[in-house]
């Protein structure tokens, strides 16, 4: 995430926020927690987000991504 | 997210432009709540951002064995990385699960139009905890 147009303060929050999030998804990753790149391309069929264009619509909206539209 | 940085500029830049033109529409807008429109926004994309850290990480976490399972609310998910990351899980959700958002969710909060502060509570029934909203005031009455 760019951190351009923020104050020293602030981008040394999200940047240690970035350090946190990184460092809890290796500790989920060596729990075995994460998905891997195969199960990702054929979700659970369980769950809610088998689907993910819900969730690209959804990151459309209230997120930066650009349409496809 | 670009609604709220159109929102983040307008107020931070082009605010006396902004809340001449609100209170000159005569529906209700005056000097005084106009900032309120900004806080409610704000309050609206960190309650959604906060979900959708929820919504993406269903999608990358293994949720056919517990302590997941592939419908969680927020709370869920974070008690649940409490207790399969005992390094990081407890810091890394008490970024996120602080006391306004349960506030946020949950409709416990209120602004009062003699002060410029955010009151909230954590459940009905306990004491109120108040927050300043200068620093949107700051800026609305520059």
């Amino acid at each position: 995430m760019p951190l351009s147009g923020l104050s020293n303060q602030e981008q040394a929050y999200w940047s240690s926020i970035g350090n946190l999030t990184g460092n809890l998804l290796d500790e989920l990753k060596k729990g075995g927690w994460l998905r891997n790149e195969a199960e990702l391309a054929a979700p659970d069929t369980q769950s809610p987000w088998s689907n993910t264009q819900y969730l690209c619509e959804i990151q459309r909206t209230h997120g930066d991504c650009e349409s496809n539209e | 997210m670009a609604t709220a940085k159109a929102m983040n500029d307008a107020f931070q830049s082009k605010d006396v432009q902004l809340t001449s033109c609100l209170v000159e529409l005569g529906v209700g807008f005056t000097q005084g709540n106009v900032g309120n429109m900004w806080a409610y926004d704000m309050f609206s994309v960190f309650i959604e951002s906060t979900e959708m850290l929820k919504n993406h990480l269903l999608v990358v976490l293994r949720t056919n064995k517990k302590p997941f399972k592939p419908r969680m609310t927020l709370g869920e998910l974070f008690s649940a990385i409490r207790t399969v990351c005992p390094h990081y899980g407890s810091q890394f959700t008490t970024e996120v699960n602080v006391g306004l958002r349960n506030a946020f969710s949950h409709g416990l909060y209120w602004i009062r139009n003699d002060r410029p502060d955010l009151y909230y509570t954590e459940e009905l029934g306990r004491n109120a905890i108040v927050k300043p909203l200068s620093d949107i005031l700051t800026v609305i009455a520059k």
